[in-house]
């Protein structure tokens, strides 16, 4: 069995990582920074359930609804975010094509399936290569807010192209789902705590051994 | 100088030895970086003067200028914000001016306010606080993210109007580079030690 900070009675301050002293269950301040340092009891997942479910509700009409709408001579068409990757893939622009397939479409389903994988393996005690779960983790926490390349490039051209009846866009009702999407996976991996899933291993371990 | 040290992934407690400027210790469970070997106060304070300079200068001038048969239209940090606004758009104006222009200032602000009676040998007011606030504000800026957006709405551009190459989008680059390298060379450490020598 290693030795966690948790089991010698210290509390790493997520803010200035200085080691506290904590012994009861009571919040105390951090001894440098002032933050506030309680230790880990039970893993909290409710709240990370509850991000991760309502971002999975929303990237359904994230991928439906239109996310602009391109106004040109009286003509109008609605792209979706599907639509923005078949179009780049059409005008042969296969490098573009990517970087909005992994933006868009792989890096928020990755996020919501990492983030639903960690949570099943804290609460059913899943304990079988926690190393790999870990950079699975740090994958996530790194891809994040890449997915914001979308609601940029719709801002850039809602600003750029407004040339009158000769062409302009629209925001669609999409792009709102869409930044819903990614910042609540975005709360949800920073509330999810790994440690958790290492807290919880350690105790299996440690039950195994009596 | 050996300290003990929590792994921020897995919380196992480590010794961990005193490290030179770009030197990382790495978690031997987990592999997460434990410690970076940051650079000095005084070079930290040189590159938030520097990013503040720069933050004005991308934010006025323009980051794209295209050519739309004749017609000339240049784009600044603060005009993207503001046109999702004229589409009463508020929420994701709000989200874009949050991320790439309020949260670098509020970065670089914090930052200022931490290091600067640090050179005067004065602890600065609030510095819990204000720690806490660059900490909790730090991952809404999302400069290199915006940069990509420019390059993939440039591309998107080409059939329908032209681009026009203009310096002023220098000012930008330098702006999300002098930000990576702040995020990258700040250390807690060697912060809060400055801190310690002056109370």
């Amino acid at each position: 069995m290693s030795i966690t900070a948790l089991s010698q009675g210290l509390v790493a301050c997520e803010h200035c990582s200085q080691l506290n002293y904590v012994h009861t269950d009571d919040v105390v301040a951090c001894g440098r920074c002032g933050s506030a340092v309680q230790r880990r009891s039970l893993p909290r997942l409710g709240r990370v359930w509850a991000l991760l479910f309502s971002a999975v509700v929303l990237y359904i009409p994230a991928n439906l609804l239109p996310v602009m709408t391109v106004v040109s001579l009286g003509k109008e068409s609605s792209n979706t975010l599907i639509g923005g990757v078949v179009h780049f893939v059409q005008t042969d622009a296969w490098l573009l094509a990517l970087v909005v397939f992994v933006a868009s479409i792989l890096v928020p389903l990755l996020k919501m399936l990492v983030l639903s994988s960690l949570l099943f393996s804290v609460h059913f005690r899943w304990c079988a290569r926690l190393r790999d779960k870990t950079r699975l983790y740090r994958l996530v926490e790194f891809i994040g807010k890449w997915s914001m390349v979308d609601i940029f490039v719709i801002a850039l051209l809602v600003a750029l192209v407004q040339f009158g009846e000769f062409a302009s866009v629209q925001v669609g009702a999409g792009s709102l789902s869409f930044a819903a999407v990614v910042l609540l996976t975005l709360w949800a991996t920073a509330d999810f705590d790994m440690r958790w899933l290492w807290d919880v291993c350690e105790e299996k371990e440690g039950d195994a051994n009596v | 100088m050996v300290k003990m040290k929590a792994c921020p992934d897995c919380d196992l407690l480590l010794e961990v030895g005193h490290l030179r400027e770009g030197e990382r210790a790495l978690c031997p469970r987990c592999d997460a970086v434990l410690v970076r070997g940051g650079r000095s106060i005084d070079a930290m304070f040189a590159l938030t003067v520097s990013g503040l300079i720069l933050w004005l200068a991308s934010l006025i001038l323009p980051v794209l200028v295209i050519d739309f048969n004749g017609t000339q239209q240049a784009l600044s940090l603060w005009q993207t914000a503001f046109a999702m606004l004229d589409q009463d758009e508020w929420l994701l104006a709000l989200l874009v001016a949050m991320t790439t222009i309020v949260a670098p200032l509020i970065y670089l602000g914090a930052m200022l306010w931490l290091l600067l009676p640090l050179r005067f040998g004065r602890v600065p007011v609030l510095v819990g606080w204000v720690f806490r606030l660059f900490y909790a504000n730090q991952g809404w800026v999302m400069l290199e993210v915006f940069f990509l957006s420019l390059l993939v709405t440039a591309v998107k551009l080409t059939d329908m109007a032209q681009l026009l190459p203009d310096w002023s989008l220098l000012a930008f680059i330098a702006f999300m580079l002098v930000m990576s390298a702040m995020r990258l060379l700040f250390d807690a450490d060697v912060y809060w030690r400055a801190v310690h020598q002056c109370r």
